[in-house]
């Protein structure tokens, strides 16, 4: 065996630059996967004290038991822990005083003071402190406080002070219990139920008890979920996220062996025909991406601690102030599982190649034989277009269809990665946007009235405004008088904004089936107008959480409308104002004394801006890490792009070294690399962009199956498209470029001497 | 009972108008010790024949039996082991490994079967083929006829029962032409081992005790 390994090192240590393409794409996938390693770590570690934080560790919370209750829990096998809390008194008739087992004191942080000794002494809440102007010494009723919590676990409200335990007996407690194993937890929880006799309805396809409360956040962390199709569709997902990702590293690196290994065909063909194994080889290209993976791995590992590190720093930069710091956590687990799965890829990836090597006849060492398909067809169209170069270019592409199809695999895969998943994290983009970001900076809303309208307008600081009125009117539903008419929302919007955005139509959403006009009438039923031709539009998404029909026109159409009707005769006449603003402090102060002016009526101001600006900045941490991905994924495309492209025209040195001898010229060999560049990149980019639009439509259909609201306008990625295409030309003409100048002039004796031997 | 049995062995290369038989309903019988030279014009099927006898290339009709036993109907394992036990080509193109060294390439069929090197008789070896200063060159710094020595050198240092020879002596000069010989001939006489050889040149075939001509894929 030692002689092969020798033969495998020598190949790696004399093919060096062959093997670079085969160790950047092991390292590439290391970074990919064990970068989604400490991603899934930080993020469970960061979900789950977030949910220790608020929820605690206790499994389930059976409350208002009575206390004899305690036995059947106690011969529960299942059960690890159990511990109460009990309500003995309430005060004022608003502080409930609840005394706790002493072991439950860990769920309470206190703040100030100190545990209390005896149920005399309580701890009260540092909100009910502050309304109050309690403080540590203070006595409510017979207790005196002698701590304050501003944190507790347990499932009570802020309106709760606890105390030393009492003895339960004959007592209505609470019981938290804990678990001893979490497998299967909701069934053990359920018999526990059971037990205590408690009765359940079935809510969102599990069983919910009465009196019953589960930590089902903390739980859904560890792995459990109560209902089986969330568990299913959670695994389904993990499911199918590693199978693309590990489905498109197995593919990269597999490409990058099989490369390497198609120039040692005669190698291994020479090896078995003086009578090595077939798993004499196999073993062979296991060690190699053994040897491989030793110098691959810990590099990749390395750097994407590295990567993570440096998203996390930007991550928080950009958050700063806005959301606690993440810091980076490694779940021991999580990472060897992360290990595994690399060791994994990589292999599988190997196997085939290793496969396809052992499999090599002995014959084809001792004469080539070429897998050519003998076509005696003379592609005039080519011809015509390429000249005899860009036949033998094209007869090249299709008689080497092995080597070429490789790497049309290889870049189609990249492609169509880099395509959909910049639509999906696009969409996502714009959609966060739309959720996210409130339209204006400024938000008022006064009843009609010109004066103070005017006023408002007048703020010297306002950069961009856009009013819409509203009034809510009624309109004939064909029942009336018998029953009441139904009402619907008229809302007028600035003409030039209308214009804009809706083409001088009438627009209703929300529209009853079987009504096609509108027949409105005030709070008098007093008729008013009569809108018939109106259009439904998708186009007003910011009423869609109004219930009633929601009718958009512009001004005139608002004014002529409602010219003759008082404010009294139509309820809740309304102006919106959005305004823009830089200096929002300045608005506010503005905005004060007009409330003042205007004391009797109703002013609704609200200031985004600072909201607006936390947005901002979450959604440019989104785009960040969105944007990364793209990167990662762009990055990762053009390597392995590159890879199988320069490692394609240099395993054929000694091809053209043969050409070259025969008397093509530089210039011609040139001249062939980038017709068989041209015509690789065409079929690419067939396959590529055809598989790429089948599948936005076919995730966009799926977008619109679980009618995810805020993904209904799904943008197509034409930016990426051509972005995509433009990387591909560059990068076949810079490898091109790059590896022309490999195939010397000298090398062409050497080449073909090495050929014979 | 004979060593070798070829029964009505074909190769056949492409189809209908392309159709060539390279080997063409070959019958023939070898006794164990016999030293045979096959002559024949270019592109007769010598090199096509001798393959298909080295358990290197699979027939399109026929069978090949070692000591009664197909060698084309063994699975692989055991035609491997016969291939780094048995039989040793040399090549008329020498299908040396480009990263090993002489000593390294000789000694491949005895590492491939975990088998310790006999020192004595590869230093033997290494003198009757000249190879003595070369030991440690790579096959690029090699001649041609250096090369096709050492293509002989790892043939016969499994000591093999069957030794085939392709054209052994094409890149000699005829002083070495006869050394080779010589050393064939000594390995005939001595180990009792077997040889098949091609050639063209009618005055080594002398050296050999029986003279096969082929023609066309036939013997004639
Ligand atoms: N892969 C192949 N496809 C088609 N024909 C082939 C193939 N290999 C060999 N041949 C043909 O088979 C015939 C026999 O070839 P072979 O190599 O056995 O000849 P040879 O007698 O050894 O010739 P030489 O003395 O030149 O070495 C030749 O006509 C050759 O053209
Ligand atoms: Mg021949």
């Amino acid at each position: 065996m030692k002689i092969l390994n020798k033969l495998t090192y020598d190949y790696l240590k004399l093919n060096k630059k062959k093997c670079i393409a085969t160790l950047v794409s092991i390292i590439l996938i290391t970074v990919l996967l064990f970068s989604v390693g400490i991603f899934v770590s930080t993020i469970r570690k960061t979900a789950l004290d977030a949910v220790i934080a608020e929820d605690g560790t206790k499994h389930v919370l059976f409350s208002e038991q009575d206390y004899s209750n305690y036995s059947i829990l106690n011969s529960d096998e299942n059960i690890k822990s159990i511990e109460i809390t009990c309500l003995i008194d309430i005060i004022n008739d608003e502080l409930s005083i609840e005394s706790i087992d002493d072991s439950l004191w860990d769920s309470i942080s206190i703040s100030k003071g100190r545990i209390p000794n005896n149920t005399n002494e309580i701890v009260i809440s540092s909100a009910y402190a502050s309304t109050y102007n309690l403080d540590v010494s203070f006595f409510i009723g017979e207790k005196e406080v002698v701590g304050i919590y501003n944190n507790s676990t347990l499932k009570n409200d802020l309106y709760t002070a606890f105390t030393k335990e009492v003895d339960y007996n004959n007592r209505t407690v609470n019981f938290y219990v804990t678990y001893k194993n979490i497998f299967n937890i909701y069934d053990k929880i359920y018999n526990t139920a059971d037990n205590l006799r408690l009765s359940y309805s079935i809510v969102m396809g599990h069983k919910s008890y009465a009196h019953t409360w589960v930590n089902s956040s903390y739980l859904a962390l560890l792995g459990q979920f109560a209902n089986n199709n969330i568990k299913l569709g959670v695994y389904a997902l993990i499911f199918f996220v590693l199978f693309i990702t590990s489905l498109f590293c197995i593919l990269i690196v597999r490409n990058s062996f099989t490369i390497n290994l198609v120039e040692r065909k005669k190698q291994f063909a020479t090896l078995r025909s003086i009578g090595a194994s077939k798993a004499q080889i196999f073993k062979m290209v296991i060690i190699e991406a053994f040897m491989l993976s030793i110098i691959a791995i810990p590099i990749g590992i390395i750097l994407s601690i590295i990567f993570f590190n440096l998203i996390i720093l930007v991550f928080n930069n950009i958050l700063e102030n806005i959301i606690e710091p993440l810091s980076i956590y490694y779940y021991p687990s999580l990472i060897i599982i992360s290990l595994l799965f690399i060791i994994f890829t990589i292999f599988t990836s190997a196997f085939v190649p290793a496969l396809k090597a052992s499999k090599i006849s002995p014959i084809s060492g001792i004469k080539p034989v070429y897998n050519l398909k003998k076509s005696r067809e003379k592609y005039p169209l080519i011809n015509k277009l390429f000249g005899p170069i860009g036949v033998l270019a094209y007869k090249n592409t299709k008689r080497n269809k092995n080597k070429f199809n490789s790497s049309i695999i290889s870049m189609s895969i990249s492609i169509i990665l880099f395509i959909t998943f910049s639509f999906l994290i696009n969409n996502i983009v714009i959609a966060s946007e739309d959720v996210l970001l409130e339209d204006f900076d400024i938000s008022i809303n006064i009843p009609d009235d010109s004066v103070l309208y005017n006023e408002i307008l007048s703020i010297p600081e306002i950069d961009e405004v856009i009013t819409y009125k509203s009034a809510y009117l009624y309109y004939d539903n064909g029942k009336f008088p018998e029953e009441d008419m139904d009402s619907l929302l008229l809302v007028g919007v600035d003409n030039n904004y209308y214009q804009e955005h809706y083409d001088n139509g009438i627009y209703v959403i929300n529209a009853p089936d079987d009504i096609n006009e509108f027949v409105l009438y005030d709070n008098e039923y007093n008729y008013v107008y009569t809108v018939s031709g109106f259009r439904e539009s998708s186009d007003m998404l910011e009423f869609i959480h109004i219930n009633s029909p929601v009718m958009v026109v512009d001004f005139d159409t608002y004014n002529t409308i409602l010219t003759n009707y008082s404010y009294d005769y139509v309820w809740s006449r309304e102006y919106n104002i959005g305004i823009n603003t830089d200096k929002p402090e300045v608005f506010d102060r503005y905005m004060e004394e007009i409330i003042n002016d205007f004391p009797e009526l109703d002013i609704n101001y609200i200031n985004y801006a600072y909201y607006n600006y936390e947005a901002r900045q979450i959604l440019l941490a989104i785009k960040f890490v969105c944007y990364t991905i793209i990167g990662a994924i762009a990055i990762l495309s053009i390597s392995a792009m590159f890879n199988s492209l320069n490692t394609n025209i240099i395993t054929r040195e000694k091809e053209f070294a043969m050409l070259r001898s025969m008397g093509l010229s530089k210039k011609d060999l040139n001249k062939l690399l980038i017709y068989e560049g041209i015509f690789l990149g065409i079929k690419t980019l067939i396959i590529s962009l055809i598989i790429s639009i089948i599948l936005i439509f076919g995730m966009g259909k799926l977008i619109k199956l679980l009618n995810i609201s805020s993904l209904k306008n799904l943008i197509f990625p034409t930016k990426y498209v051509i972005i995509a295409i433009v990387i591909l030309i560059a990068l076949i003409f810079l490898v091109i470029m790059y590896s022309k100048n490999k195939i010397k002039n000298n090398n062409i004796v050497d080449a073909i001497k090495n050929e014979n031997i | 009972m004979s060593l070798l049995k070829l029964d009505n062995l074909c190769k056949f290369y492409g189809e209908d108008e392309t159709l060539v038989k390279a080997v063409d309903s070959v019958n023939l019988t070898v006794e164990e010790g016999e030293f045979i030279a096959i002559l024949g014009a270019s592109g007769s099927g010598k090199s096509t024949l001798l393959h298909m006898i080295g358990c290197v290339d699979k027939p399109t009709i026929g069978h090949v039996y070692l000591n009664s036993q197909d060698i084309y109907a063994l699975n692989d394992s055991k035609q491997s082991k016969l291939r780094r036990e048995s039989i040793s080509i040399v090549y008329q193109f020498y299908n040396l490994i480009p990263t090993l060294n002489v000593v390294e390439n000789i000694t491949l069929p005895l590492d491939l079967s975990r088998k310790k090197v006999d020192q004595e008789y590869l230093d033997e070896l290494l003198k009757l083929l000249k190879l003595e200063d070369r030991k440690k060159h790579l096959p690029n710094e090699l001649s041609g006829g250096e090369q096709q020595r050492v293509a002989i050198g790892r043939a016969l240092i499994t000591r093999p029962n069957i030794i085939l020879a392709d054209e052994p002596t094409g890149n000699l000069d005829s002083k070495n032409s006869l050394e080779v010989m010589n050393i064939l001939k000594r390995a005939n006489a001595i180990y009792k081992q077997t040889i098949i050889m091609v050639t063209h040149d009618e005055e080594l075939a002398k050296y050999a005790k029986r003279i096969i001509t082929m023609k066309d894929g036939n013997i004639v």
